[in-house]
């Protein structure tokens, strides 16, 4: 039965060319922009290639301290407290101390050139999946000897030295000259951009190591991704043990390790340092408006079809003589329109791919990397199949309801 | 005419109901794109308050939690180190640069009216910051040496805060006081206000105008250290940030200092929210788009399925000019329908003021012209070929139409 629907279906947009082509524009118009969102959103909610252990780590990039009069500082965590603190957990396999990326000024020759700069510690290319092009990145025995040692990714490296090569040159970074040890991949999501890395050893003022509060970013990995829910706990009962500069001052800390989803969640909620983090209602919020989204357009194919089908009145007549449910009419509708939508989202992943690549070759996110994997098809199937039933089933009920005499006069 | 085209619509309207509701939605998305890029078009066009071109921004520390008082000697040292260069003009120790994102708010009153409060940004700059960075004065002075001895400080008010104040009053002169808590006790700090600013929107070009303070702060009392802007002499070139930062290095060497132009810094700032607005009107461009194609299909799927109606009207003496005008006239009272029910809906967001910061009644009016402008243009375009269409029909062959 599926076969003849979809044999009718070829042949009735076949015959309306013209039609068919203004139905498949909107409907590849639709999906086109629903599905550039979900792989934005995708690869920024769930990070893939550099961060491709997201599902594992999870990271704090700030606590908040709470004293009398309802006074409250959030900060970044100073290396102090990740080294008292956090390093000795148990749940995580591994703990990285990182700081964010700072803005730094390359002198070199008589050019000067921005980039950004993070000081890590060799935990961090543990965590963090890097390929490394040329080299090796920065070890223990580097970090505890405070070898002046950087790493570079690709661009900066194409950018500092015109020909590319180099490892074993120096730079000289806020006035020390470090040799560069490696290049790796460029990333852009939170922790793996920045262009230089450096150890955090190198800081030019050793003031880093007795503050609790300062510029790190802490992540820490489980041995598998049922250890994160372990590692979460572990964190809130750590921050109850922390005692501040000033206790007198500040009585209560609170942090939260969160995964990249938790750390977006967090930003919509109104107490940053609650236990949940409000990610399932971000994700259901998100679904709405993309729902909502699809609205409009469905309205504007629900016009598009009803014309449509008054077209066929004098077929839909026939079947209707020869004993057609209503239901297999309405059936049959939907699986036109359903087929007529995924050959549209066939289209529209194809846009989606060229829109994305054009996107990452702009640089208006440095370093992005955004592409069309096997999750966003699978989104895209869906979100196709539900557009193409809420844009069907309108036009499919009217048409179905259709008396039979009139249908076959074909005056509808 | 008018009563048949109403007679006509009427004739079809579940059809026609659909869309309606089409077009009052996607006059309702226009709406709301229209009114967001006016109300950020304006507040591009409003005046800064400063100049950037050819000025550089220094910043020599981090934020923190510590109130740190530098030694004056040592502002003092960058001052005169950094004036020796022959590309600096002049300089000025800031608080904040324009274009850092940085918001310090406090509670100011009008001296012995403790009852009335303000609730305010503030800022502190030095006696230079007029000059480096070109702030236009309304009324009054920028800041002196003068004001050091006074005993009290010196500030300068916007127009907005300054006519909160002091309505209908010179508030040259006035004394203004802020309360801050010091170790558990309360400490009041009086300003006597010695000018007046247009504006100065030292966050961006896209921020809401709103009140604001600015302090005077002392070289000798509270030299503060954060961050330099240095106005260049025009043309100096981009290069010259690796002989500046030469010269601050020799000043301290184990300070970090980070260098930018005021310019870069903007475009920055402008490309990031470029990154939150152009989203948005791309996405209801594609709408639109869409739309457009919709009523297009269907205007033409309309001319054929009314082939008999066409050709009776034909028949009996209409011309197809009559038939053009129908076809047009129809879609536009169409859009007009949609558009005069979204109009009630819309309409309630000046009435009841939810919209307030976005929405006057004189944007609103404007708003709503030229979102039925471009509804009314995309329409009628897309009835022109459906419209062309169905003049041509024969009828001969309409009549004959089954």
């Amino acid at each position: 039965m599926l076969k003849n629907y979809l044999r009718i279906a070829m042949k009735v947009y076949w015959r309306r060319k013209m039609f068919t082509a203004i139905n498949l524009s909107c409907i590849v118009l639709t999906l086109t922009v629903l599905l550039v969102v979900t792989a934005i959103l995708e690869t920024t909610l769930y990070p893939s290639g550099v961060e491709h252990r997201s599902d594992r780590f999870l990271h704090i990039d700030y606590f908040t301290k709470y004293g009398s009069n309802n006074d409250e500082w959030s900060n970044g965590l100073g290396y102090k407290l990740i080294d008292q603190y956090i390093r000795p957990m148990k749940t995580a396999e591994r703990v990285a101390a990182v700081t964010s990326a700072h803005a730094v000024a390359v002198y070199q020759n008589d050019s000067v050139e921005q980039l950004s700069i993070r000081y890590a510690d060799a935990e961090y290319w543990n965590i963090l999946d890097f390929k490394i092009l040329a080299g090796r990145v920065f070890t223990l025995e580097d970090v505890e000897q405070g070898h002046f040692v950087v790493v570079i990714n690709a661009s900066t490296a194409k950018k500092l030295f015109k020909d590319g090569m180099a490892l074993g040159k120096k730079i000289n970074i806020r006035s020390h000259q470090y040799e560069v040890i490696g290049v790796v991949e460029d990333g852009f999501h939170s922790y793996s951009s920045g262009d230089l890395w450096v150890a955090s050893s190198t800081i030019p003022s050793s003031d880093y190591r007795n503050q609790l509060m300062g510029d790190f970013s802490v992540l820490m990995m489980a041995k598998e991704t049922s250890g994160v829910a372990a590692m979460k706990k572990e964190i809130r009962d750590i921050a109850k043990t922390i005692r501040q500069d000033d206790p007198a001052k500040w009585h209560t800390t609170k942090m939260n390790a969160d995964s990249t989803l938790d750390s977006y969640a967090r930003g919509f909620a109104s107490d940053s340092q609650a236990e949940e983090s409000g990610a399932s209602e971000m994700l259901m919020w998100i679904a709405v408006l993309m729902f909502g989204f699809m609205l409009l357009p469905a309205l504007n194919l629900v016009n598009l079809n009803i014309g449509r089908m008054m077209e066929r009145s004098s077929e839909i007549g026939v079947r209707k003589a020869f004993g057609a449910s209503r239901l297999s009419l309405v059936w049959q509708f939907l699986v036109e329109n359903v087929i007529l939508s995924l050959f549209g989202c066939v289209i529209a992943l194809i846009f989606t791919q060229i829109f994305l690549i054009w996107l990452c070759q702009t640089n208006v996110i440095p370093h992005l990397k955004v592409e069309v994997n096997s999750t966003v098809l699978i989104y895209g199937i869906v979100i196709t199949i539900i557009f193409g039933l809420v844009s069907g089933v309108l036009p499919a009920w009217r048409m179905s309801k259709l008396d039979p005499v009139f249908a076959l006069k074909g005056n509808a | 005419m008018f009563m048949h085209l109403i007679k006509t619509l009427w004739k079809r309207k579940t059809k026609n109901l659909l869309l309606s509701l089409e077009i009052l939605l996607i006059f309702c998305v226009i709406f709301t794109v229209v009114v967001g890029v006016m109300y950020n078009a304006n507040l591009f066009r409003t005046p800064l308050g400063y100049d950037i071109a050819d000025r550089w921004r220094v910043t020599l520390k981090a934020a923190s939690d510590k109130e740190e008082v530098a030694d004056p000697q040592l502002v003092d040292n960058y001052r005169r180190s950094l004036l020796a260069m022959p590309e600096v003009e002049s300089i000025s120790f800031v608080q904040a640069t324009p274009y850092l994102q940085f918001g310090l708010r406090s509670t100011f009153t009008v001296q012995d009216r403790v009852d009335r409060q303000y609730s305010t940004a503030f800022l502190s700059l030095d006696d230079e910051a007029s000059k480096a960075l070109n702030i236009p004065l309304a009324e009054g002075r920028w800041f002196s040496s003068a004001d050091e001895s006074s005993g009290l400080g010196a500030a300068v008010l916007n127009r907005r805060i300054a006519d909160t104040m002091f309505p209908n009053q010179n508030p040259i002169g006035k004394v203004i006081a802020k309360y801050g808590a010091k170790e558990g006790k309360k400490i009041q700090s009086m300003y006597k206000i010695v000018g007046v600013v247009e504006q100065y929107r030292y966050l961006g070009d896209y921020t809401v105008p709103e009140n604001l303070i600015l302090l005077r702060h002392s070289p000798v009392l509270s030299a503060p250290l954060d961050h330099i802007v240095i106005k260049v002499k025009a043309g100096t070139a981009r290069n010259f940030e690796i002989k500046l930062n030469r010269q601050l290095k020799m000043v301290r060497n184990d300070a970090e200092p980070r260098i930018s132009t005021l310019t870069e810094e903007r475009a920055d700032y402008l490309s990031q929210k470029m990154m939150f607005y152009v989203p948005p009107v791309i996405i209801s461009l594609f709408l639109l788009v869409m739309v457009a194609f919709g009523l297009f299909g269907v205007l033409w799927q309309n001319t054929t399925s009314r082939t008999p109606e066409i050709g009776l009207r034909r028949a009996i003496g209409a011309s197809s000019a009559d038939i053009y005008k129908q076809i047009v006239l129809e879609q536009a009272l169409l859009c007009s329908l949609a558009m005069a029910v979204a109009f009630v809906f819309l309409v309630q967001l000046p009435f009841t003021g939810v919209a307030e910061k976005y929405l006057t009644w004189g944007s609103f009016f404007q708003s709503i012209g030229i979102s039925m402008l471009i509804i009314y243009t995309v329409s009628i375009i897309c009835s022109l070929y459906p419209a062309w269409l169905a003049s041509r029909l024969s009828p001969t062959v309409a009549l004959h139409y089954e």
